[in-house]
Parts: structure tokens; C-alpha cells; sequence
């Protein structure tokens, strides 16, 4: 994975960060844009309105830094939060709420990576694993990571049991979990 | 609680994947830190699902990074002006207390605040029980003062109606039953000064609906009508005035009264010649 998610640099951007240290914007900036810019576009769907809503997130970021408590979870992910809400919260809104419930899963994950910059190439190798998720399982682990659905709502939306839902979201971050090891 | 079944559920899943709403989310996060293997298996999942939200990483457009970062340090400029601080040479140190300061501020305020709204409860619960009860108060004060007033009247009219009565000029006329109403029974009183009539149908039985008793003066032989018989409550009742009479008597009439008695429903009758 890429180095610089790992668990020292993230402990040293949180500590640069409690110390309001000038350089740790930049550092959060060159460290997680990419990451963070991928999902939001993945959920928004518009280059234009992914750069806001990362700016969005830095800001937040940025000033709700001191209320992030390590001992909840990684930064990592809770900065992933934060984008994922803000761009979801950006589809609900009034101008993008038509349509956007009743085709969510339009595969474009693998035509942004080939077009992009600066992905690494062990990205690409689980993103071609990913590929071998099972439809079934990885609808659902989408509809609730790009597009907000909660188990119920996705439940309703593919017309399966609610039990269902978590078994096949299991078994999804089953296979992914093996992928990455 | 059984943590395997726990981590079997699929519940963890649904947390990283961001499937649970913020109750169900507080639920796991309780659990976790409660349960260290399910924390280990929570801490898994989300790595998983960081794992996959990175397969989707896209770097932006390379000018985007000079325009965040000038927004983000005008943002964080903002805040410290804001805040109307000047920047102090040890900023760890003094942000440290200038925060701690201000979550004491938080705390008080917060403290200020519960207060407040319980006393705002509570004093408004008691401003509505005391409008109720001076609603109470005013009905019951509405009421006396309307009694009052009504005994006032009461005794007003027992004073004169006694005032009548204890005049030496005032002539007491019993009026006894006839025949057919032998138990039927009434008193005039008559003031031979002023002529005043005062009548006390206290035997008479209650008149039939749409009929009214009717008082009659008889002088020299003729019947002159005194007035009709008011159903009240009052003892006495004030009638015509008449001059001359050498005998009443009383009939029953249609309601208002005749201008001839109908003698055949006479009730009472009494003499006043003295």
C-alpha cells in the first residue's frame, strides 16, 4: 500500500496537526487529495463539483481537526467521513437528487483510474481484483459507501431482505480484506 | 452478549461501508470499546473499506492544490482573527490554554444554559397554575359580589315590603278559599293612606301552564282588576293601587289577565271593610 497511509506518517500528521504546525496542511493536502478526491468523485460524478466539495473537506478538516479523537479510529477514515458526507450530502441536494437513485451503479470506476494521474500501480492491481467482487455483494457495499443508502434503504432498493444485506456485506469485505493482506 | 455472533452478524460490515445510521453506529462504537475483539474486527473492516475507497484515488487537477491550500490558510487566518488574538510567540503553549480556557467558557455556558431552560420550565409551569388560579379566584369573586348583590336587593325589598306592612295604615285582607279550593288561601295588604296593594299568594296552588292568577277589587258591587299574579319567587308582590274596595278576590285567567273576572275560577276571597 502507499506509504504514506501508513500508521507512523498518520501519527505524526495528527501530532503536526494538534501543534497547528503551517507545514501540516500541506503535508494532509499532498498526503490524502488523491484519496479523498477519487471518492468524492465517485460520488458526485462532476470534476467541477468534486473540487469544491474536496475544498469543502479540507476546510472541515481543518477546522474540526480538534475534534477528531484517535482512540475512535484512524484518521484516515475519519477524514474519508467527512468527504463521503459532504459529497453525499451535495447529490441530495435539490439539483442532483433526480435520477440519481434509480441508476447508481453505472461502472466508471475503471475508466477514472486509466485516465488519471498519479495512481500507483498496486492501486490499479486491487482495483483489477475488485473487479472480481461479486456483482451481488459489491452493489451493496457501493450503494451504502458512494451513495449514503442506509442497510434498510438498500434493502428496499433491491427488493432483498435486510438479512441478506448483511451477509453479502460481509462476505464483500471478506474477499476485499483477503485481497489487501 | 456473545461477541462471535456479534462479528458474524455482518453488522461490522455495514459500519465500515457507512450502511447504519448515526443510532445503530453509536451501538457498534459502544461495543467496540467495550469488546476488544470486536474493536479488532471493527478495526479490520474500516481498513478494508480505506483499502477500497483508495482503489478509487484520482489525483486533482495539480492548480487545485495552490487554491486549497490559500483557502485553507485564509480559513485558518480567519479563525485566529477572529478570535481578535495576537499571535503569541509560543503558539503550542498558549493555543493549549486559550483552548482550555474556552472550553471552561463552553462548560459554563452550557451549565448557564441548562439553568436557564429548567428554570424557564419550571417558572412557567407555576405562572400557569397561578393564571388558573386566579381565573378560579375571579370566577368565585364574580359570583359572591353577584350574590351580594342579589341580597342586597332582597333586603332592600324586605325593608320596604316591612316598612309597608308595620304602617298602622296598612290593612292585612285574609283571603280564604271558596268552595271548590278550600285549601287555597292568599293575604292582601292594603295601605288605606297611600293605596299601595301588596299581595302574598303564599296558598295558592301554581297556576296551570298559559294561565296567570288575577287579583280583583270589589267596590260597590263592581270587580276592579288589581293586577295579575306574578310567578316569582318574592313573598310579596307589589299589585295596582286602589282606591276603594269593600272586598278582594282572586281567579284564575288566561296569561295576562281579563278585563271581567271569570267567576266560576275564583279561589280565594276576602273582606276588607273594616
Amino acid at each position: 500500500m502507499d506509504s504514506t497511509l501508513n500508521n507512523t506518517s498518520e501519527e505524526e500528521l495528527v501530532a503536526q496537526l494538534r501543534a497547528q504546525n503551517p507545514r501540516a496542511i500541506t503535508l494532509l493536502y499532498r498526503n490524502y487529495s488523491a484519496a479523498l478526491y477519487g471518492v468524492i468523485l465517485r460520488i458526485v460524478k462532476q470534476e467541477e463539483v468534486a473540487e469544491d466539495v474536496l475544498q469543502e473537506s479540507f476546510v472541515k478538516i481543518w477546522t474540526a481537526f480538534p475534534t477528531y479523537d484517535e482512540q475512535k479510529g484512524r484518521l484516515f477514515t475519519w477524514m474519508l467521513n467527512i468527504s463521503r458526507n459532504l459529497a453525499i450530502d451535495k447529490i441530495r441536494s435539490k439539483q442532483y437528487r433526480v435520477g440519481s437513485k434509480t441508476q447508481p451503479m453505472e461502472n466508471t470506476v475503471t475508466s477514472h483510474l486509466v485516465s488519471a494521474d498519479g495512481i500507483k500501480p498496486d492501486h490499479i492491481g486491487i482495483q483489477e481484483m475488485t473487479g472480481q467482487l461479486n456483482p451481488d455483494q459489491k452493489v451493496i457495499i457501493d450503494l451504502m459507501y458512494f451513495n449514503g443508502f442506509t442497510q434498510s434503504e438498500v434493502a428496499e432498493e433491491l427488493n432483498i431482505p435486510l438479512g441478506t444485506v448483511k451477509t453479502r456485506a460481509r462476505m464483500a469485505i471478506k474477499f476485499l480484506s483477503k485481497l489487501i493482506k | 452478549m456473545n461477541t462471535q455472533e456479534y462479528i458474524d452478524s455482518g453488522v461490522l460490515e455495514l459500519y465500515a461501508a457507512g450502511g447504519l445510521t448515526p443510532a445503530e453506529s453509536e451501538e457498534v462504537e459502544r461495543l467496540a470499546a467495550q469488546h476488544p475483539a470486536v474493536r479488532t474486527a471493527l478495526e479490520e473492516c474500516l481498513q478494508t473499506m480505506e483499502a477500497y475507497a483508495l482503489t478509487h484515488a484520482q489525483a486533482p487537477r495539480p492548480e487545485l492544490e495552490k487554491q486549497i491550500l490559500r483557502h485553507l490558510q485564509a480559513t485558518a487566518e480567519t479563525s485566529t482573527a477572529s478570535a481578535g488574538k495576537v499571535l503569541p510567540l509560543n503558539p503550542a503553549a498558549a493555543s493549549t490554554s486559550a483552548r482550555e480556557t474556552s472550553r471552561w467558557w463552553q462548560i459554563a455556558a452550557v451549565i448557564l444554559l441548562v439553568l436557564s431552560a429548567a428554570a424557564n420550565v419550571y417558572l412557567y409551569s407555576r405562572l400557569r397554575d397561578t393564571r388558573h388560579e386566579l381565573l378560579t379566584a375571579q370566577q368565585t369573586t364574580r359570583q359572591y359580589a353577584l350574590q351580594v348583590h342579589q341580597l342586597e336587593n332582597r333586603s332592600l325589598q324586605s325593608e320596604n315590603l316591612l316598612g309597608v306592612l308595620r304602617n298602622p295604615q296598612t290593612l292585612a285582607v285574609q283571603l280564604k278559599g271558596v268552595t271548590q279550593h278550600p285549601q287555597a288561601q292568599a293575604t292582601v295588604f292594603w295601605n288605606q293612606e297611600t293605596k299601595e296593594v301588596y299581595f302574598d299568594p303564599a296558598n295558592l296552588p301554581a297556576a296551570p301552564s298559559g294561565r296567570q292568577y288575577q287579583l280583583w277589587a270589589l267596590a260597590q258591587g263592581k270587580p276592579i282588576d288589581a293586577g295579575v299574579v306574578k310567578a316569582t319567587e318574592s313573598t310579596l308582590l307589589r299589585m295596582k293601587s286602589i282606591e276603594e274596595a269593600q272586598a278582594f278576590a282572586v281567579t284564575l285567567e288566561p296569561e295576562g289577565g281579563s278585563v271581567h273576572p271569570t267567576l266560576e275560577e275564583m279561589y280565594v276571597m276576602g273582606n276588607s271593610s273594616r
